[in-house]
């Protein structure tokens, strides 16, 4: 059943996927993500209660969204890396890091800024905004726990190990805001019921939850050949591959 | 549309600065990221012709010391002391 997946533990047949699967992905994420904001931003209607101030949820959300999605991922390469000793899904976490902290700051950055009009605060040490900025530190702890170890199998081992013991952080931040009082209101539309927002608000959100996936899945694509690229610096192949993009 | 005019689309009913700050934050993070990991592609791939040219130069100088030492029949201090000024040239190229 997993057969067909062997032949990409070859890191040189991975960095022909990742090329071949680039421009569709930085393409059609740059679309999507330029027609989701500009309809959030200029086309839904306007919220009743927030009045403009609620547009920031076409970056909040998504940014948060992926948070969470890309930590899995990344602990799930870092399972399988460690389970099964696969050399390039060590690489697939550690190429996912960095779009995952990114993401993660700007979640914090942006639910700051809707915080401050909507609350009256940019910051509290509540439970939903205090989850998600944990979220951030693992994300850096994983990544300066990589960079600790001069040997890069070894390297993987640690941070895995970390990433994976990270995951319980997901379902504190997920039910954070039913278990505690928070500010933070409570789920929208992760909710097993009829989503409570309207189809006019709701399309542009989920266009650009799907928008931020596929921008985030381009630099993934980008990062992970470049791990392969400082990996195998000395085979022949990327070698030949450096001299034609020399070339170019 | 939703807005009447690009000011009002500024403004967003007074909150601008939270909803622009917002969507500059992002756009600029995801921006940065994106430069990051497309010009460390490009780095890493002159790293690697720098390294092959490296290799090229070490071999060509081994292989040049020891046709000197080939050659060198009269005397063998001399073919030693070719091979060690050799030795110190690739030396000097590591640093």
């Amino acid at each position: 059943m997993w057969k067909w997946l062997h032949p990409y533990a070859k890191t040189e047949r991975t960095y022909h996927l990742c090329q071949r699967l680039l421009p569709w992905f930085s393409l059609l994420g740059l679309v999507v993500i330029l027609v989701a904001t500009a309809w959030g931003l200029a086309f839904a209607p306007m919220d009743y209660q927030q009045s403009e101030a609620y547009r920031i949820i076409y970056v909040h959300v998504p940014s948060a969204v992926l948070s969470k999605s890309l930590y899995s991922a990344m602990a799930i390469a870092g399972f399988i890396g460690l389970v099964w000793q696969v050399k390039t899904s060590f690489m697939a976490m550690i190429a996912l890091a960095p779009i995952g902290a990114t993401v993660t700051f700007v979640s914090l950055i942006t639910g700051a800024a809707w915080g401050k009009p909507m609350w009256g605060t940019w910051w509290e040490w509540d439970a939903r905004l205090t989850s998600q900025l944990i979220l951030l530190f693992l994300f850096f702890g994983v990544i300066s726990l990589y960079k600790a170890f001069e040997d890069k199998q070894q390297a993987g081992k640690a941070a895995g190990v970390m990433a994976i013991v990270g995951v319980i952080n997901l379902p504190i931040i997920h039910y954070s805001v039913e278990w505690w009082n928070t500010l933070h209101q409570g789920a929208t539309i992760m909710k097993f019921d009829k989503p409570s927002m309207p189809a006019e608000m709701l399309w542009p959100l989920l266009l650009s939850i799907l928008g931020w996936a596929l921008v985030s899945g381009a630099i993934f694509l980008l990062r992970m050949q470049n791990e392969i690229l400082q990996r195998e610096h000395r085979r022949p192949w990327v070698v030949a591959l450096a001299n034609k993009s020399e070339k170019q | 549309m939703h807005f009447e005019d690009f000011s009002s689309f500024l403004d967003m009913a007074g909150y601008g600065v939270y909803v622009w700050l917002s969507f500059g934050c992002a756009a600029l993070s995801l921006m940065i990221l994106w430069c990051d990991s497309f010009f460390s592609k490009r780095r890493l791939f002159t790293q690697v012709l720098k390294e092959q040219a490296r290799q090229a130069r070490i071999k060509a100088a081994a292989t040049q010391s020891t046709t000197a030492g080939q050659s060198a029949t009269a005397g063998q201090s001399t073919a030693a002391e070719q091979s060690a000024t050799a030795q110190k040239r690739t030396n000097g190229e590591q640093v």
